[in-house]
């Protein structure tokens, strides 16, 4: 079966909230829309405080003036109502970013002015772009990097691959898996507005095998339109990009490098939803498919969220138990752990992951049992990776190719020792980059 | 509902990162742990131990156990005094320092004075091991490092005294099937191993104690000779795997070993590469090397003439290549590094067996390739996803 070296097989759990359909949830009475919800210049809000807004409506834009806000995506409120604030606030990506806070009058009412519906054959590829642009989607498997930046490769570069990313290998994960299930031809017609943008002719799905239904619904929405849907192995982490992209092209990409230097372009499930969403219904980005599980909470449940609904919210139409150790923004192999309930969702939440039992746990010196090197999907060595950081030799951790890492948690999984890898590389990374800084610094000086 | 507590900083190190209890914990991804830890592996791999140190205390008696017992509680308390004296957090709950200690017994002869599994222990874990950092940064795999240390110390106690029991006036009835010399009585109870008699014979073979065997005057006669003396002081397969023999506590059973090393190979705790490879290695190559025969005047190499199933059953070999060879701390972290030690070990071992001045060469073989461990680990990482070579 496709698949790529390395990788972990832990349970994926997903057994929790697999068979709930998605659910709309009631928009709340605030929402907390982030600036900074992806990848790139980050918006600069577009109203004031006191203002009236209407759902759809922008309420951020990239700032005019940045020379580079061609890399970022417009934020919308997802609710109609007041702004009620404009001030930083935790957000899943950090402590305290600039938000936009909206109090719902429950109107619910949308924005003047918004495309309205079309049929997509009538726009050109531009057209399309165009609408995705607008809509501000973004990458929603997690990364959040702007869509149409994505397919408006650099015209050197050419892309002949599409892949629709639909492993979601990440355990616990149930929404792209619902929407698989529930709107098939949808996410087909998606993928193929994608495809007219970049006029690629090779269109692939890629499912991981422990979804032989959603592949099954695929493959006949796919029937006759020039879709190959694979299924993949069942291994962590099969929906990583260039994972993902070799097990179905035998394509490498370059260390480095990003899948456009193969001729591919990847995307999400849910960002396939999205662009579908816009294109056809003219309805920019404001909700999000989200999965709640976890034992931490009674009813694990799969949400059609607004964007900026504060976790709290979510947790609490799935019954928080109490006694909860940890909360996570995303999967429990990548996602982050979150300090406040208060942060809200964001166009890359994927789920929001409780759990009871977490524990901090005393790591030892590296035993060389060699499993992290087993298991790490890009060929890279964490184990020379954990003792150069953990020595603080900023030599030897400038040969151990920690920019390749992408942190997928492999190594770190199946470290008997418990060491803390990803934790090291995060730190690794910003000291390199730090010491890069300075090292410019002097050769100007 | 939880209290909040405030994120640690996106730079701060591992070591900051912590959590009140009854808070949400902040911790980097991933969020989940497999079960696999240290203690799980140490403790697995001295179960997988224990059907062998059973057979040995039957067949050596009781002071093999006692002998066992010396060795884990001088390594328990060793590592333990040292961690104390450093100050630094005791482990010896995780197992490391037990299974040192019981490896330490395994490589010794069951009747050897209290005093040398003491030293062995004590050297292992105190030097070797602790001295180097612990767990996880010792050079040497420490229980080989122990019997090599007292070998160097009290040779005649460790090697050419290893043999059957006499303690406690306790004998097997298996060792009444004991290959019997010239002099049966003598060598039930201090008789050399099997590997020690064969080697032996053929010195004072080409010393020029004959014995009754003809001296060869050509190629095919010597063949002749060295396969009579082989016939001469061979064991039986059967009795060298299945244990029925002379050598140290833990060596004896190959099929016990084996036995346990399945167990662990399962478990993925060992690769089948270094086993396979270490004692495939040993079989060709001690069937193939040449075996020296004196002649009148004349020496003859004798190409093709040993006995793989005899000398991969004998010995430490089975020991070696399922528990001590593949020792994670000591060996190479890949499995292309693990395939150059295995080769690397079976070749050592051949060489000392059979050239060298040690009847048995698994030991030292280990040894030496823990030396070379750094070293086949900077020329064995693997290659990077996507990283073209560099020109």
């Amino acid at each position: 079966m496709r698949t790529f070296s390395g990788g972990i097989h832990p349970h994926d759990c997903k057994e929790l909230a697999k068979d709930k359909p998605l659910q709309p949830l009631p928009p709340p009475p605030q929402v907390v829309l982030p600036m900074s919800q992806h990848l790139g210049v980050p918006c600069v809000p577009t109203v004031k405080k006191g203002d009236a807004v209407r759902k759809g409506q922008v309420i951020g834009q990239p700032d005019p003036t940045n020379p580079r806000r061609f890399v970022s995506a417009p934020v919308h409120a997802s609710v109609s109502g007041k702004v009620a604030a404009i001030e930083p606030r935790p957000t899943p990506l950090s402590t305290s970013a600039p938000c936009v806070v909206i109090e719902n009058d429950g109107q619910d009412a949308w924005a003047d002015g918004l495309p309205a519906e079309t049929d997509p054959s009538s726009l050109d590829a531009a057209g399309i772009k165009t609408r995705i642009q607008e809509a501000g989607i973004v990458g929603m498997g997690g990364a959040a990097f702007p869509t149409h930046v994505k397919i408006s490769p650099p015209p050197e570069k050419r892309i002949d691959t599409l892949i629709l990313n639909a492993a979601e290998c990440e355990p616990y994960l149930t929404c792209d898996y619902r929407l698989m299930l529930e709107r098939p031809a949808d996410l087909v017609e998606g993928l193929l507005l994608l495809a007219r943008t970049m006029d690629v002719k090779d269109v692939w799905i890629g499912v991981e095998a422990n979804k032989p239904d959603a592949a099954e619904l695929l493959r006949r929405a796919a029937d006759g339109k020039g879709v190959r849907v694979e299924v993949c192995k069942v291994k962590y982490p099969q929906g990583a990009e260039k994972q993902l992209i070799y097990a179905l092209t035998r394509r490498k990409v370059p260390t480095g490098g990003l899948p456009l230097d193969v001729g591919v372009v990847v995307q999400n499930v849910a960002t396939a939803y999205a662009v579908r969403e816009a294109v056809r219904f003219g309805k920019p980005l404001i909700e999000r498919a989200v999965t709640v599980s976890g034992d931490g909470v009674e009813r694990p449940a799969n949400y059609l969220a607004r964007l900026g609904t504060p976790f709290r919210t979510l947790l609490e139409a799935s019954g928080l138990r109490s006694g909860v150790r940890k909360i996570i923004s995303g999967g429990p192999m990548m996602g982050i752990a979150q300090s406040s309930l208060d942060v809200p969702v964001i166009k890359g939440t994927s789920g929001i992951l409780v759990l009871q039992q977490a524990e901090a746990a005393d790591w030892r010196a590296c035993i060389s049992c060699g499993r992290c090197v087993e298991a790490c999907p890009m060929g890279l060595m964490p184990n020379e990776i954990s003792i150069a950081c953990e020595a603080r030799n900023h030599d030897l951790m400038g040969a151990v190719d920690i920019l390749d890492c992408f942190e997928c948690g492999c190594c770190t999984y199946v470290c008997p020792a418990k060491r803390p890898i990803v934790h090291w590389v995060k730190w690794g990374k910003a000291e390199l980059a730090k010491r890069r800084a300075q090292q410019q610094k002097q050769k100007v000086g | 509902m939880p209290d909040e507590q405030t994120n640690t900083a996106s730079d701060a190190t591992p070591e900051a990162a912590q959590a009140a209890p009854g808070r949400l914990l902040v911790t980097s991804s991933p969020h989940l742990r497999s079960p696999e830890s240290i203690p799980r592996i140490m403790w697995t791999v001295t179960a997988a131990l224990l059907p062998a140190l059973a057979w040995a205390v039957y067949v050596f008696g009781p002071q093999a156990l006692v002998l066992t017992a010396i060795c884990v509680a001088s390594a328990v308390a060793t590592e333990a005094a040292i961690q104390r004296f450093r100050g630094k957090p005791i482990t010896v709950a995780d197992g490391s320092a037990v299974l040192s200690g019981l490896l330490v017994a395994f490589v010794l002869p069951a009747h050897a004075p209290w005093y040398v599994p003491m030293t062995a222990s004590i050297f292992a874990l105190g030097i070797v091991k602790q001295l180097f950092g612990g767990l996880g940064c010792n050079v040497w795999n420490p229980a080989l490092m122990g019997r090599a240390f007292v070998l160097a110390a009290w040779a005649p106690l460790v090697v050419s005294g290893s043999n059957w029991p006499t303690a406690f006036g306790w004998r097997h009835p298996a060792l009444a099937a004991a290959p019997a010399g010239p002099d049966a009585q003598v060598d039930a109870v201090t008789g050399p191993t099997p590997l020690n008699r064969l080697k032996e014979r053929l010195r004072e073979f080409n010393a020029g104690n004959r014995r009754n065997v003809a001296v060869p005057t050509n190629a095919n006669e010597a063949r002749e000779a060295l396969r009579q003396i082989q016939a001469e002081e061979g064991t039986p397969l059967d009795d060298l795997y299945f244990g029925r023999t002379g050598g140290c506590i833990g060596e004896v059973n190959a099929a016990l070993l084996f036995l346990g090393g399945i167990v662990l190979v399962a478990l993925n705790y060992i690769k089948w590469q270094m086993p396979v490879l270490y004692i495939g290695t040993v079989m060709l190559l001690s069937w193939a090397l040449p075996i020296a025969v004196q002649g009148e005047g004349t020496r003859y190499l004798v190409w093709f003439a040993g006995q793989p199933l005899a000398e991969i059953f004998a010995g430490g070999l089975f020991l070696g290549a399922f528990y001590m060879a593949t020792d994670m701390v000591t060996s190479p972290v890949t499995t292309r590094g693990q395939v150059m030690f295995a080769v690397g070990c079976g070749l050592l071992t051949v060489l000392i067996r059979r050239y060298g001045g040690y009847p048995e060469g698994v030991c030292y073989a280990i040894l030496l390739m823990n030396t070379a461990t750094p070293i086949i680990n900077r020329y064995t990482r693997q290659s990077v996803f996507g990283k073209r070579p560099k020109k």
